[in-house]
């Protein structure tokens, strides 16, 4: 078994690429947002309704990212408790809460 | 594992995989029931008792989590992978897991044919999951057919998941028509009838529910196959209607 500062290293070095993830994701989530926002000014500038219609489609996109987003920061939060559960159980606990932190961030992903 | 660009995931993994292989230390003691690779590597108690760490249906444990690399349930793990060494899985492995009772040697779980003494694998998690006090009773001259073959008529799912037992009595345990039961109860995730769990909803591949899988739970009649249960009208061979299932039931005089 890695000692506690491998351990450390290694999640806070997937840390740092979850937070680089995060961060493009939501980059992109603000430039999908502006660009429903500029269709609807420029429909109501224009008067034609009819410019509002890619502001509803890019407004659905946003689920999307929205989604990656919250799944990322679920993930960071495991990531973060993982070295409490490991220096604080025993090995056999440890690895039970691991693996059931596992289980609840990619349940909906993986089918048992 | 399937997603391996999910670094978090690895990761996480990676230091399960290492609190699991620092508890699997081989512990056999004589008169035990276990399971041994051929290389020596313990595979787990065979007990009752799931919260026995070492215990081989303990699904957190060293040797009944998928996730370990001493576990047989591991789908990449050398003991549980189709390409493993010494797995249950690999239909041309020559050094398979040994099966233990009570200290002495009752068989090879295998996929390959050619080994003699051997139990197929899918029988012998089947038996592991839902009979294991069987499995705890073999000895010497009890016939392996008796144990892991059942001969009464079930359910079960096509990744392996016992649903429940055929039978007009409502009030046997694994009877599907017991409301109570594992396997007739709404609320349980073993039961079909349970519309928001893998075998019942109708978005589940699993599930006899789903007009559109190709998956569904298979029905076998006095120990053998006899079809599908599903509401998937365009499946080939025989198939039941999981509406019609407790008519069925009473018309093959279950």
């Amino acid at each position: 078994m890695a000692d506690t500062k491998e351990i450390l290293e290694r999640i806070d070095k997937v840390l740092i690429d979850n937070k680089r993830t995060e961060n493009i994701y939501l980059v992109l989530t603000i430039v999908l947002f502006l660009c429903g926002i500029a269709c609807i000014i420029y429909a109501l500038v224009v008067g034609k309704l009819a410019w509002s219609t890619p502001s509803a489609v890019t407004t659905g996109f946003l689920y999307f990212p929205l989604k990656e987003i919250k799944s990322l920061r679920n993930k960071n939060v495991a990531l973060a408790t993982a070295p409490i559960i490991i220096t604080q159980l025993p090995p056999d606990k440890a690895a039970e809460e691991i693996q059931k932190l596992l289980e609840h961030i990619y349940s909906d992903k993986d089918a048992k | 594992m399937p997603n391996k660009g999910d670094k978090t995931k690895r990761l996480l993994e990676q230091l399960l995989g290492n609190l699991y292989n620092e508890q699997a230390k081989q512990k056999v003691t004589q008169g035990d029931s276990f399971l041994i690779a051929q290389d020596g590597q313990y595979l787990g108690k065979i007990t009752t008792n799931r919260y026995d760490n070492d215990s081989i249906i303990n699904r957190y444990g060293p040797y009944g989590s998928r996730f370990s690399a001493t576990s047989i349930f591991n789908k990449f793990s050398q003991y549980g992978s189709r390409y493993g060494s010494y797995s249950i899985n690999n239909p041309y492995c020559t050094q398979p897991p040994t099966l233990v009772i009570k200290g002495k040697f009752i068989a090879y779980i295998s996929n390959n044919r050619f080994i003699k003494e051997r139990i197929n694998p899918e029988d012998f998690i089947l038996t592991v999951e839902n009979n294991i006090n069987e499995l705890l009773r073999i000895s010497g001259g009890t016939k392996m057919e008796s144990v892991f073959v059942r001969k009464d008529s079930y359910i079960q799912a096509q990744d392996g998941a016992f649903l429940g037992k055929l039978t007009s009595d409502e009030y046997e345990t694994e009877s599907i028509l017991n409301k109570y039961g594992n396997y007739g109860s709404e609320y349980s995730t073993t039961s079909i009838f349970n519309s928001y769990g893998s075998y019942g909803s109708p978005y589940s591949s699993y599930s006899p529910y789903n007009e559109f899988t190709s998956v569904p739970p298979k029905i076998f009649l006095k120990g053998t196959f006899w079809g599908h249960l599903t509401k998937n009208q365009y499946l080939s061979g025989n198939k039941l209607d999981p509406d019609s299932i407790k008519n069925w039931i009473y018309e093959n005089g279950l």
